[in-house]
């Protein structure tokens, strides 16, 4: 087990309660998708797994290890965060960019050595970005610039990689391929986590799925098994059915038709 | 594998600098730095032959290693204008112009912020009021050295004590608490101006305030030589630090930085060299703000580069301006005029252009 | 690549501008001569003074019998450090503006001063001291201003005596470097250590036992208001006018500095009581409060008793003020030097000044015009005339 979530909770200072006895498992490898409605706290949850907020009450072990007890570079080489957007202040060429994954490997006095640079290249180049390296990070395109941000995660070689709804700001096109991305990485076995708002997405990329309802408890489980035409109505609040198309080759989701038809 | 990779790159795009030009690059600007410092030795309002300087300074040099004293042949006068009044004064204004660009650029890595100076968190108000104090109480010339270095330091610590207090790390409870400290700092300065003498204390303040390098002696640059030369040499150590930083609070944390800590060595060290090259010359306005703007236009933003080009770029400036000042008329003239003058149309400059790229 | 080069090319111009300016200084200049090359040596007309003891400056050429004096001296400023200053120093560069007044009294002339302060220029403007010592027209005001010193431009002048105060270490460290003898001195604040600054200043120029005759006036002049102590405590508190002295009109700047305070209680007056944040420029309602009784005006500005008699000043009303409506106000009289700054070599004549305004009956014996006279007479041998009398004493004003 990669990572194991027990009994999470959260809440605001103010007393306000995101979500509670959230438990999760994950295997190397294994993808968890997360759903949920707008504003129920899906990015809460991702950060308290990301390391980034400090959850209010359970235990989160990855690795075999508690990630509150270990240090922030031991718990950055184990998991990788992607986020959503990004605001660079300064242009850095991507190649530097990326060589900045190296850091949980690096002291406080130390600079990326000729090795380091080596293993960006070669992951770089792995996802096509080469011809990237020498642009300014802020002169790329969004796409651009997840594969650089992904590229970077990558050469912190960890074995969990979290994505903040990754095909939110893509065409239709590329939020395919970003799907197929990862379920390439997972192939090359990280465990990755991710939330979105698309259950086709989860549906493709099969593995886990786990669903965060307004009240602040999570479902979780296999994908087939959680995507259901219930539990997608709940979430959002609309009719939709789960359907089996030839031509997609698997379920697909779709609005029923008392809803569809406006 | 990796160089067939690089070469390819850069030539699709032709914008980088490889570590080699950099290499190259920095040598030359370092030499031409060195060339600065023996012609501004030549300069000033007593005449010096150039012969005299070189004859000077090999005889200086060569009884510090051990040699006997060797016939002077040269004007004795000269002797003394070069070894005491230019040596000293040229050396505190390539330190000063390196600090205060260096520690500019660190600030403006660490705050994500290219339009920040030294200033924020600051040092400079604070060291104002301590000169202030010391001129109102007739300290002398190493007394208010002193007490601006002091209150330099104290005014930052103060700052960077009221985010703990508000248990808030973030780098914008940072920048507010300095807004507040340097506002209160104004305003002590406000009543330390209105209670000074206005014959002699408060012409004395003003003066202070605009900058000068006029009485940098020997001791004032042994003293300040050895801080700034350790947090120079920390904070370039430190540089690729600076770039993690200034991807953002999380992304660093992500990348396993420990945010507060290092964010807490960089300032320090920045504070340190503000405060150093402020207590010997008064506050020095631009220079912090715009030449590491300046080396990121030629080397690019990565402070791997940047940050040693940016040291080498204030240090030319800097003795290019004190040379004027102390040379062009019979008057001083105080160096935050001049370093306004120059520095903030060139900054102008840059923003204009800045804009045109993001737009 | 286009910013890269703009900037480069911008940088070896600033290389290539710094060595052209390094050659044409090459270009060979006239070492300027220290300004007053006529006469050093020249008597002036103070040795007619009719005190039989040494002469006030010693430029006369020494007398044939005597052995020759040695053209240095091992001497100790302030500070502790031992200097070899010139016995007759014939270029002296002078550092704080308010010590070119103690030099002359000192001298007797000023021909061997290349160099004092700007603001030390206009207070020898406004003063006697412009037609007693006009020799010092057209002194070097350049190289000591307000901002400092610009050593360079006074080793031009190649002085060989640099009088400074002691808070201006790095100064005097680079004056060592360079070889040129600087004495430090301690800036006074009250009656004895302008005594001891006198005696100080005559040491350091080799004018002891002119600085002595100064300081034994002083003595006596303190023996005599010492006289009249008893009669001065033994006045109540309605017999003590309340004294105000202002320094600056327009801000309402008012005196409060130590030594001049102790003088108006000595004299028999009340000083105003004020807080710390009052201290530089009380509010118009204290003054009020406190309506003073006699009221000086200094000379730092052009203020005059008129522009309270007539209530000239905007956003300050003086017309219910006591010394308004009895017109006891006064312009302080400007000899060699102000007189209200603590570091006047005539501060005396302040003394004596005050204490015959303020309590008339007791110090009955004191007339300051008299006493400008004699002192001027003595230490100067000049008879002034009643026009420089009224101007010193502001006739015209007063």
């Amino acid at each position: 087990m990669i990572m194991e979530v027990r009994d999470l909770s959260f809440s605001y200072p103010n007393g306000r309660k995101i979500f509670s006895g959230v438990n999760i498992s994950l295997e190397a490898g294994e993808i968890l998708t997360i759903l949920g409605p707008n504003g129920v706290g899906k990015s809460t949850l991702l950060n308290c797994l990301a390391n980034l907020l400090k959850p209010s009450g359970g235990e989160i072990r990855m690795d075999g290890k508690n990630i509150h007890s270990i240090s922030l570079r031991e718990a950055a080489k184990i998991l990788g965060y992607v986020p959503q957007t990004h605001t660079p202040a300064y242009g850095y060429n991507v190649r530097d960019f990326v060589v900045m994954g190296r850091a949980p490997y690096l002291g406080m006095f130390q600079r990326p050595s000729a090795e380091d640079y080596a293993l960006a290249d070669e992951v770089m180049a792995s996802m096509n970005i080469t011809k990237l390296a020498n642009q300014p990070y802020t002169e790329i395109s969004g796409g651009e610039r997840q594969q650089a941000t992904l590229a970077r995660v990558i050469v912190q070689q960890p074995k969990i990689i979290m994505f903040d709804e990754p095909t939110n700001h893509l065409d239709y096109g590329n939020q395919l391929r970003v799907v197929h991305m990862i379920k390439d990485l997972a192939k090359r076995g990280f465990a990755v986590v991710m939330t979105t708002h698309m259950p086709d997405h989860a549906i493709m990329l099969g593995g886990k799925t786990a669903i965060l309802n307004r009240q602040g408890n999570l479902i979780c489980g296999n994908t087939d098994d959680i995507i259901t035409d219930e539990n997608l109505q709940n979430i959002y609040q609309v009719d939709v059915r789960v359907v089996e198309v030839a031509e997609a080759g698997g379920k697909v989701c779709v609005y029923a038709k008392s809803d569809a038809s406006v | 594998m990796n160089i067939g990779a690089e070469e390819r790159a850069r030539q699709l795009s032709g914008r980088t600098m490889s570590n080699a030009q950099y290499r190259l690059l920095l040598t030359g600007m370092i030499l031409a730095l060195a060339a600065m410092i023996i012609f501004a030795m030549c300069i000033g309002r007593y005449p010096v032959k150039v012969v005299d300087v070189v004859r000077v300074l090999w005889a200086r040099l060569k009884t510090l290693l051990g040699a006997a004293e060797p016939a002077k042949n040269w004007d004795p006068m000269s002797e003394g204008v070069i070894l005491t009044l230019r040596l000293p004064r040229i050396i505190a204004s390539v330190l000063v112009g390196g600090a205060l660009s260096l520690s500019g650029a660190a600030y403006q890595g660490v705050f994500k912020n290219p339009l920040v100076s030294p200033d924020l968190l600051g040092v400079s108000n604070g060291a104002c009021v301590g000169a202030a104090i010391a001129i109102l109480l007739h300290l002398n010339d190493f007394g208010i050295q002193a007490l601006a270095f002091l209150m330099g330091i104290g005014t930052v610590l103060l700052t960077m004590s009221i985010p703990r207090l508000m248990r808030n790390d973030s780098v914008t409870m940072l920048v507010l608490s300095g807004i507040i400290v340097g506002g209160i700092m104004n305003s002590v300065m406000g009543i330390i101006k209105y209670v000074a003498d206005p014959e002699t204390e408060l012409a004395d303040i003003t003066y202070w305030i605009m900058g000068t390098l006029k009485k940098a002696t020997s001791t004032d640059v042994l003293m300040v030589a050895l801080p700034i030369l350790i947090t120079t040499v920390l904070l370039l150590a430190m540089r690729w630090q600076i770039n993690l930083l200034s991807l953002g609070d999380n992304e660093a944390k992500t990348l396993g930085v420990r945010i507060g800590l290092v964010r807490g060595i960089i300032i320090l060290c920045s504070t340190l060299l503000t405060a150093c090259a402020v207590c010997i010359c008064g506050t020095i306005g631009w220079v912090g703000l715009v030449i590491p703007h300046l080396a990121r236009m030629i080397v690019g933003p990565d402070n791997l580069k940047s940050l040693p080009m940016t040291w080498v770029l204030g240090s030319m400036f800097m003795l290019v301006v004190d040379t004027v000042a102390r040379a062009a008329t019979s008057l001083e003239i105080p160096l935050s005029i001049l370093t306004g003058i120059i520095g903030a149309p060139f900054y102008l400059y840059i923003l204009v252009k800045q804009r045109m790229k993001m737009s | 690549m286009k910013n890269r080069t703009k900037a480069i090319a911008l940088i070896l111009a600033l290389v290539l501008a710094l060595g052209l300016l390094a050659a044409c200084g090459q270009k060979p200049q006239e070492t300027p001569t220290p300004a007053p090359t006529a006469a050093p040596t020249q008597a002036p007309q103070a040795t007619e003074a009719p005190k039989a003891t040494d002469a006030p400056a010693p430029t006369e050429a020494p007398a044939p019998t005597q052995e020759p004096e040695p053209a240095t001296r091992k001497v100790t400023d302030v500070l502790g450090r031992e200097l070899e200053v010139p016995s007759h120093p014939q270029a002296m560069v002078i550092t704080g503006p308010v010590m070119p007044n103690i030099v002359y009294a000192l001298q007797g002339n000023m021909y061997n001063v290349v160099a004092i302060p700007k603001n030390g220029y206009t207070g020898w403007e406004k003063s006697l001291m412009r037609q007693l010592s006009p020799e010092l027209e057209g002194v070097n005001i350049t190289v000591v201003s307000g901002n400092g010193i610009n050593m360079e431009e006074l080793t031009v002048l190649k002085p060989d005596l640099v009088l400074c105060w002691d808070t201006a270490t790095d100064t005097i460290e680079q004056l060592d470097g360079l070889g040129i003898p600087a004495f430090a001195f301690h800036a006074a604040k009250d009656l004895d250590t302008l005594a001891d600054l006198i005696t100080m200043m005559g040491y350091a120029l080799n004018c002891e036992a002119r600085a002595k005759e100064l300081t034994d006036w002083y003595d006596e002049v303190q023996a005599y208001v010492d006289g009249k102590s008893a009669q001065v405590e033994a006045l109540s508190e309605d017999q003590r006018p309340r004294v105000l002295i202002v320094t600056r009109l327009a801000e309402l700047g008012v005196e409060t500095q130590e030594v001049n305070m102790w003088i108006v209680e000595k004299a028999g007056g009340t000083n105003i009581i004020l807080t710390d944040t009052e201290q530089s420029s009380p509010s118009m309602e204290k003054i009020l409060e406190f309506n003073p009784e006699i009221i000086f005006l200094s000379n730092w500005d052009e203020s005059s008793p008129a522009d309270l008699y007539e209530n000239r000043m905007e956003g300050q009303d003086w017309s219910q003020v006591d010394a308004v409506i009895n017109h006891r106000v006064y312009k302080v009289p400007i000899s060699l030097y102000r007189w209200v700054p603590p570091n006047t070599v005539e501060k005396p004549l302040f003394y004596l000044y005050m204490c015959s305004i303020i309590q008339p009956e007791i110090f009955a014996e004191v007339d300051i015009r008299q006493a400008e006279i004699d002192f001027i007479r003595e230490y100067f041998g000049v008879d002034l005339t009643e026009e420089q009398l009224d101007y010193i004493f502001h006739a015209d004003m007063n």
